[in-house]
């Protein structure tokens, strides 16, 4: 195992994304505090120091990076195993990248990657709430923890061997042709839900039927079924 | 709508099949805003240029004509699904053309941009 861990940082992602040629595949890097954590489209991550899991796991082998389209997804699945673990039930996966705990937010995933005329590396980005209690701000999703959860301290490094000895595990499931479909699916939180889509700064309610196996989200709008796959498609319940 | 099973490599999937009318257009949400490709000028001999690796949408150009780029640099951000993706330069070079604008859909190997 390749563990990197830092007190501070600006981002675990920008660690990697200026660092991948050097370091190795699978390398992992944790932070302690983020002074600049992000969430998609350049979101503010906020996280108290030393209270939560930050971290990022560089991915760059060509088959890793052929299956881009899986990684989010696989990376939330295995989260929400290992939170099972942890005896916190209620767990949702909100495509495209999000666990949650019921209607809370517990964890984000931001995936990224560099290119030149091909992709060189995946980076893939995650801030799970821990042992953070309060919550200060105001978000547009109410963030919970696995301590408001489960009112006990959890063990950080112990947390971050397990999910990231997770992940491993599941990418190489499905490097070995494991169909992860009918895993997550049941994890869905935005299945037959009616929500907001926001495109291109218009909102429209839509149906959503649920997770494609191509990992899409299939939706029913003015009637006719659509798998969106744009990033700048939002969705609000 | 009619419901069918179909048997793909040993695995039985349940489909649903619309009979769609020729004119009929489907919504295609993730198409709204494609790159202009017309009106940009096709790379000369010696030109450098920096193509996108997947289909996506651009979300941010960092670069402006005439602007010097050095290898390595980030020229680009693409987001394609949930992947944010930073282009960045394989070339030194300096900027000559920029073929898309923050909010365009590209496709893979598009050319974004032209360096001389």
């Amino acid at each position: 195992m390749n563990i990197i861990h830092f007190d501070i940082i600006d981002s675990t992602n920008t660690y990697l994304k200026n660092n991948y040629n050097s370091l190795d595949d699978y390398t992992f890097v944790s932070a302690s505090l983020q002074t600049h954590g992000r969430g998609r489209n350049n979101r503010i991550w906020n996280s108290n120091q030393n209270e939560n899991l930050l971290f990022s796991l560089l991915l760059k082998n060509k088959e890793c990076i052929d299956m881009y389209k899986s990684i989010s997804i696989i990376t939330a699945y295995s989260i929400i195993e290992v939170l099972k673990d942890y005896q916190i039930n209620n767990l949702y996966l909100k495509w495209p990248n999000d666990v949650y705990v019921g209607d809370k937010k517990i964890c984000g995933i931001l995936l990224e990657s560099v290119s030149k005329n091909d992709i060189e590396c995946l980076i893939v980005g995650v801030g799970l709430n821990v042992n953070q209690s309060n919550f200060e701000g105001e978000y547009i999703i109410d963030p919970t923890s696995m301590k408001k959860i489960i009112n006990i301290d959890i063990d950080i490094d112990l947390l971050k061997k397990r999910i990231y000895e997770r992940i491993l595990f599941n990418i190489d499931k499905i490097l070995k042709g494991h169909d992860f479909y009918k895993d997550f699916i049941k994890y869905d939180y935005l299945k037959d839900r009616e929500v907001y889509m926001e495109l291109n700064n218009q909102k429209k309610k839509v149906k959503v039927i649920g997770i494609n196996p191509n990992y899409s989200l299939r939706i029913l709008i003015d009637e006719e079924y659509t798998d969106v796959e744009a990033g700048e498609v939002s969705f609000h319940v | 709508m009619k419901v069918y099973k179909v048997k793909v490599n040993g695995k039985v999937y349940e489909v649903e099949l619309e009979a769609v009318e020729e004119n009929n257009e489907t919504i295609k949400v993730e198409n709204t805003n494609s790159a202009p490709t017309s009106n940009t000028v096709a790379p000369s001999s010696g030109d450098k240029v920096i193509v996108a690796p997947i289909a996506g949408k651009v979300l941010d150009v960092k670069v402006s004509v005439g602007d010097k780029v050095q290898s390595g640099q980030t020229v680009m951000l693409i987001e394609a699904m949930k992947l944010e993706n930073e282009i960045q330069s394989s070339f030194d070079g300096v900027v000559k053309q920029i073929n898309v604008s923050k909010g365009n859909d590209v496709r893979n190997k598009d050319v974004l941009i032209v360096l001389e």
